[in-house]
């Protein structure tokens, strides 16, 4: 059924429309000229390699929780983006990856970037590079805890949709000395990572994983544009609070789910 | 990459991935017999085809699991893949004999219980990690020192001996800080993930797809 609130956010989606494609037209033209701010934890990421290359020691990479084919897919699709990224970095130096997955399609999807990336260097992706484990949270975890006690990596990355595994894959991993990097976009989870990990990736950064490592003109229009809708969320919010304290909830009924 | 392997491995992904996005937003907002059919059968097929990519992990697996056994590796790799293995098969035969068979229930049943234990190790995990994290080395963390001891106070019964308040100053900050922080931290996460998914739609972010 069509209500007013499902109006005011087809709206909303689509100012949120109009402000990317005028961002990516002007960023694209050069009428716009934009930089990425540093995002340490994504420079780190060369770090951990090169810590595990000195080491000869694995490196272990994993998303977490959720599946690509529900809500969390975009979280998901930027943990394998960030894996692309760091399977190409590590193929290069001939560092090998343990990457352990709860979805059987995001192994498929990482066994295709791992390949490529390995093949590029001329080598072979080694059977228990991309493994697949229970879907079930705690199965996983003590299944990814027992391989960093087993396999004592010289780096721990988790990128994605991290949940009630977090401080245990953390803890495991702190435990080996392994540099860690984490990503998430659970902001319950997000404390426990910046307490545990020597790098960390708060919330949208990590769907700006692709824009930063690309920089290309495009990705940076599109990240241009991610910061104008934030303004105009503060504008929204700050608009909507004044309005309340005189008594005019038009912003609050337009824009509250029911 | 040929122009063919890359119409197939990159093209393709990318327009089955658009027109999904386009109906199932679509539905969200109009109300149109088409579109909602449209989406249900979309939903059921992300369903049927989950279900068989599950066979595809359970077949990742077993492939590792066998080839642990016949590789140099050492004796507990190799007893955890055989009781891997036999804890798989026995759980399938079971199953697809009878799903209401006890002996299945109690092999399941015991899932829960070995769930617990893990999570009843996070506690620890979670003390040793606030060991090292709450440190005064910065402002920052002299503020999250402070937050925490606030909020340990609150949710112990030694906080309400000492200072009945400390309870409503726990409330206060879960309430307003934390909540005001949480909201703005999703509406964030919230157009960045919108914003990935149009850029996913117009091919621009093809990183999870691999190397061109």
């Amino acid at each position: 059924m069509v209500t007013l609130t499902s109006i005011s956010q087809l709206v909303l989606l689509v100012i949120i429309i109009i402000i990317y494609y005028i961002s990516t037209i002007l960023s694209t033209s050069g009428k716009l000229s934009l930089k990425i701010r540093r995002l340490p934890a994504i420079d780190a990421m060369e770090e951990a390699v090169g810590r595990c290359a000195e080491t000869g020691k694995p490196l272990v990479y994993t998303i977490g929780q959720g599946s690509i084919s529900d809500t969390n897919a975009p979280m998901m699709l930027a943990g394998l983006t960030a894996l692309g990224f760091v399977g190409e970095k590590a193929a290069k130096v001939g560092v090998k990856i343990k990457s352990v997955f709860g979805y059987a399609e995001e192994v498929l999807i990482a066994e295709g970037l791992l390949r490529d990336a390995y093949r590029l260097h001329g080598q072979d992706l080694e059977e228990g590079m991309v493994q697949y484990q229970s879907p079930q949270g705690y199965a996983w975890t003590a299944y990814v805890i027992g391989l960093i006690q087993r396999e004592k990596p010289g780096a721990n990355i988790m990128i994605g949709n991290t949940t009630g595994e977090t401080m245990g894959v953390i803890e495991s991993a702190s435990m080996v000395g392994a540099i860690q990097i984490g990503g998430s976009t659970n902001p319950v989870m997000l404390p426990y990572m910046v307490v545990g990990c020597d790098y960390c990736l708060l919330m949208e950064e990590i769907f700006a994983i692709g824009a930063y490592i690309s920089k290309d003109p495009y990705s940076l229009g599109a990240m241009a544009a991610q910061d104008y809708s934030r303004l105009l969320a503060i504008i929204l919010l700050i608009l909507g609070s004044v309005l309340s304290f005189f008594g005019i909830n038009i912003i609050k009924t337009l824009l509250t789910i029911k | 990459m040929y122009m063919s392997q890359k119409i197939l491995t990159k093209t393709v992904p990318i327009l089955i991935l658009a027109t999904v996005v386009i109906i199932t937003v679509s539905d969200f907002f109009i109300t149109y017999d088409l579109l909602q059919n449209s989406a249900k059968v979309l939903a059921q097929w992300a369903t049927i085809v989950s279900a068989f990519i599950l066979l595809i992990g359970i077949i990742n697996i077993s492939h590792y699991r066998f080839s642990s056994l016949r590789k140099k590796v050492d004796t507990k790799e190799k007893l955890f893949s055989i009781w891997f293995l036999f804890l798989l098969g026995l759980t399938f035969i079971l199953g697809v004999i009878n799903i209401q068979d006890p002996t299945f229930t109690w092999l399941y049943g015991n899932y829960a219980r070995w769930s617990s234990t893990v999570q009843s190790m996070l506690a620890f995990f979670i003390v040793a990690a606030a060991f090292r994290g709450l440190r005064a080395r910065s402002k920052e963390s002299v503020l999250l020192l402070i937050g925490g001891i606030l909020i340990l106070l609150s949710d112990m019964p030694l906080g309400g001996y000492i200072w009945s308040g400390f309870s409503d100053i726990g409330n206060w900050i879960n309430s307003y800080p934390v909540n005001a922080g949480q909201t703005g931290l999703l509406i964030g996460a919230a157009f960045g993930a919108i914003l990935l998914v149009l850029r996913l739609i117009s091919g621009k972010e093809r990183g999870f797809l691999g190397g061109d």
